[in-house]
């Protein structure tokens, strides 16, 4: 369950808001860990593809920068109740994660 | 026993992502600019993101926290009014690595974008956005009392 990627999507005044949460180390490779005074390897997120009814409307390229656990909030103008919205990952190591939801009338 | 099944579980579960991502790959994820992202100088990262294309100020705004005791996790939100965004960059100067993010957005997408970002120490929080119509920066420091391992 470690891939999962919570996502909510709630339309207000004509415009959705989304907001998404990723579980994820986000390891820059140079902290050590404190109790084998080893470096920890790098394992980051480094490609996000959000898409409304499958086609793409925001993509973005992340580097060491972005918080553990990432967060992500954006606003679609428009959309529909019922309309999907869906994120993918992609680390530095080849892994992935991905979450979709519906778009809810507030 | 437990340890095979929750293996084959994941096994399952990472192939049936790996799927739907490798269909979505060839069309959708953009070449990652490892050499961006791996500049350590802000002028490097600053160069490698503006592109020869000198930024004008204003029009751009963050929201940030004045002060942030807790670098690991800072809040920032960029926006703009100006029309026709194509991307959102963000960096921060005084980080190991400065070049902290870029968000490519449609015409679709309202141009504020909010996520958290790791801060070392006191710094300027960059924001660069890419129009038809050239490039726009803001900056807004914020001061780290506990930094965060940037």
């Amino acid at each position: 369950m470690d891939k999962k990627v919570k996502i909510r999507a709630t339309l207000k005044d004509g415009v959705t808001t989304v907001k998404a949460l990723m579980a994820h180390p986000m390891e820059t490779g140079a902290r050590k860990d404190k109790s084998t005074g080893e470096l920890v390897p790098a394992e980051y997120i480094q490609e996000i593809v959000v898409t409304h009814n499958e086609s793409v409307v925001l993509n973005a390229n992340w580097g060491t920068g972005i918080s553990k656990n990432p967060y992500l909030s954006f606003k679609i103008k428009g959309g529909a109740e019922g309309d999907t919205i869906a994120l993918t990952w992609k680390d530095n190591l080849g892994e992935s994660g991905s979450g979709k939801t519906q778009i809810k009338q507030k | 026993m437990n340890i095979t099944r929750r293996h084959a579980l994941k096994i399952g579960s990472v192939s049936a992502i790996i799927g739907t991502v490798s269909s979505l790959s060839k069309t959708v994820f953009a070449e990652w600019p490892a050499a961006a992202f791996d500049t350590t100088a802000y002028e490097d990262s600053y160069a490698a993101v503006t592109n020869g294309v000198e930024p004008q100020e204003g029009g751009v705004n963050i929201e940030a926290p004045e002060i942030a005791s807790n670098g690991a996790t800072v809040p920032v939100t960029v926006s703009t009014d100006i029309e026709n965004v194509k991307s959102i960059s963000v960096l921060v100067e005084k980080n190991p690595r400065p070049y902290i993010a870029t968000f490519f957005i449609n015409e679709n997408i309202e141009a504020t974008i909010s996520t958290r970002v790791k801060m070392r120490e006191t710094s300027n929080v960059v924001a660069i956005v890419e129009t038809d119509n050239g490039k726009f920066i803001a900056k807004q420091s914020v001061k780290v009392t506990a930094g965060g391992c940037a």
